[in-house]
């Protein structure tokens, strides 16, 4: 039960970090840009046709196709942390390694004096840890 | 669990039948929700091509961004903290669509059934039907209910629909 693709999306839907693993189609950097954003889209709309009060709603979480699962997690700074997963992965296996990877982002790209907020992230530290953090979720390295 | 509504376009993205069991918050222009609907399964469909694994069978070879296959997408629902969305598309394009509360499940099923045993039997069969029209049947529209109402039954949870179709009316034959 691998893990395909990784998108961490920032409060205005650009696209600031993406990991694909074996298994996920290859995109080029532009092509991972449009599906970030279209995802931003699809969960603006999704508050908009729900048929039930949802005033603090952030709009869809999880999608479950017939061959994979997302799950996205949100904490109320906005960044959006996105994966890609095989259906058979837990949502709560999913919601922890997303929530590592919050801690990630927290630790290696905010705290980076360097950083920018809400520009792509290119820190040493957030790279070697996220690979440690994926190792045990991914087949291997995109093919 | 509860069941807030059902739309079923057809696939130009018309909306041809729409009811509402326990939605709460009232659509403000009906119309203007059903195409912001079927923008958005379209986006979700294409966005579904995109990122699927490679070893997803239902991609012809080759199939890149770029190209959207004809025929159904294998997206079956979508989960917000407040509903859930269940789609289910047949061969011909039509598209079904319930929202629940959460955590109902993989809903597929019931959808196909409302595709067979209402769509099939009471708008398709119909000779006065014409196909791609709005389905103003009152049968289609009870059959619909019914087999909604079987899943409420089969989770046990159930109000009644606002108009009150109840099932009081059946009656034993068998004795005749």
């Amino acid at each position: 039960m691998p893990i395909y693709l990784v998108f961490v999306v920032n409060r205005s839907g650009g696209l600031i970090y993406h990991a694909q693993f074996h298994g996920a189609q290859v995109h080029p950097l532009n092509e991972c840009l449009r599906l970030a954003s279209t995802l931003h889209g699809i969960q603006q709309i999704s508050r908009q046709v729900s048929p039930v009060e949802n005033a603090d709603d952030i709009g869809l979480v999880g999608l479950e196709a017939r061959t994979f699962r997302l799950r996205v997690y949100q904490p109320p700074t906005g960044v959006q942390f996105v994966v890609l997963a095989t259906p058979d992965m837990p949502d709560e296996v999913l919601l922890g390694i997303l929530r590592r990877l919050h801690l990630l982002y927290a630790d290696y790209a905010l705290k980076n004096p360097f950083y920018v907020q809400d520009m792509p992230i290119r820190c040493r530290l957030f790279d070697i840890h996220f690979a440690k953090l994926m190792k045990p979720h991914i087949v291997g390295p995109l093919e | 669990m509860q069941i807030y509504n059902f739309y079923l376009f057809n696939r130009h993205g018309n909306c041809l039948f729409y009811r509402e069991w326990q939605r709460s918050r009232a659509g403000t222009d009906s119309q203007q929700e059903q195409q912001n609907l079927v923008g958005l399964l379209f986006a979700i469909k294409q966005l579904c091509v995109s990122v699927a694994p490679v070893n997803d069978d239902s991609l012809p070879r080759g199939t890149r961004a770029r190209h959207m296959p004809l025929g159904p997408s294998n997206f079956r629902n979508y989960t917000t903290a407040k509903y859930q969305l269940h789609y289910f598309e047949s061969s011909t394009g039509l598209r079904f669509v319930l929202t629940t509360s959460p955590n109902a499940g993989d809903l597929t099923r019931l959808l196909q059934r409302i595709y067979k045993e209402a769509y099939v039997e009471c708008a398709v069969r119909n000779p006065m039907y014409r196909l791609g029209s709005a389905i103003v049947s009152d049968t289609f529209r009870k059959r619909v209910d019914s087999v909604v109402r079987s899943l409420a039954v089969e989770t046990n949870v159930l109000r009644p629909a606002p108009d009150g179709q109840g099932g009081s009316a059946r009656s034993s034959t068998k004795s005749l």
